[in-house]
């Protein structure tokens, strides 16, 4: 049986600073000296992070979340900080340099409390036992698109 | 999901601001200097002031975001406020946030409890508690 660590399948390598991040993501053609918090992450890493949400919960035998807009905002959370950082940091958590955090690891998607515990806070991967815990460990591009509409 | 309820205008013409009972009266921040000076003026009262800690993808956050309008309908004399922690950076960094969402409870301007996580029945708790 693979282990639950054993998922790195989006994993790409951490640039640092604008020009090489420009040369990975489209959209940062357009912010070259400004990460903004809040645009939309680039539908590629949207995708990818989506696929991996799905295999990690299949693997970590976890369900998304019974109101699947907060897992839609969370995988696209993971896939602007994809497109921003390199990595797919948290997106539930305030970090005093992104960057360096990114670099760390330790909140990289699926972060080392997930992995040990299966604790998620963000409530992307819930075990059966929480309340918020729904029946699905798939969840479509279309259904991302349309829970996370007019955000 | 996330959208923002403002006050309206009386239907009267004029520019009476009526909150309507259901609606909710959570304000959000964007500028420090804004949040500083409204600060200084909530902690010279006695009121109970609540901080909604938010990010823009958190999941959990935005589920929160009903909860604390519902809260702010039933809970007139407590103050809600929302701060996203990439905009006031140093907001969330001199109250030590760190997982989110987290609900710092205010009293006179001291923080006197924190709620960490999606626990409307905790935090609805502790508001009753402190709101008197």
């Amino acid at each position: 049986m693979r282990a639950i660590q054993a998922s790195t399948s989006y994993s790409t390598p951490i640039h640092f600073g604008p020009p090489s991040l420009a040369a990975s993501s489209p959209r940062y053609l357009n912010h070259r000296h400004v990460i903004s918090a809040k645009g939309e992450p680039t539908e590629k890493s949207v995708e990818i992070m989506r696929k991996f949400s799905e295999q990690y919960a299949r693997r970590s035998g976890t369900y998304f979340c019974v109101d699947k807009s907060v897992t839609s905002v969370v995988i696209k959370g993971l896939a602007d900080h994809k497109d921003t950082l390199g990595a797919p940091l948290c997106p539930c958590r305030h970090y005093d340099d992104k960057a360096a955090e990114a670099v760390q690891g330790f909140w990289n998607c699926p972060c080392v409390p997930m992995r040990e515990r299966k604790e998620c806070h963000c409530m992307l991967f819930l075990t059966s036992d929480n309340d918020f815990a729904g029946q699905d460990q798939v969840i479509s591009l279309e259904e991302i698109k349309e829970t996370t509409a007019g955000m | 999901m996330g959208a923002n309820q403002s006050a309206v205008y009386a239907s009267n013409g004029s520019n009476e601001v009526v909150m309507p009972k259901k609606s909710g009266r959570v304000l959000s921040f964007h500028s420090s200097t804004k949040w500083k000076s409204h600060f200084q003026v909530s902690k010279e009262t006695t009121k109970l002031m609540v901080i909604h800690f938010t990010a823009a993808w958190c999941g959990p956050c935005r589920m929160m975001d009903p909860v604390l309008r519902d809260f702010s309908a039933t809970y007139a004399d407590v103050e809600f406020i929302k701060i996203d922690v990439d905009e006031l950076e140093d907001v969330a960094r001199e109250y030590a946030v760190q997982a989110l969402p987290a609900f710092i409870l205010i009293k006179k301007g001291k923080a006197v409890d924190k709620v960490v996580g999606a626990e409307k029945i905790t935090l609805q708790k502790k508001i009753e508690k402190y709101m008197n």
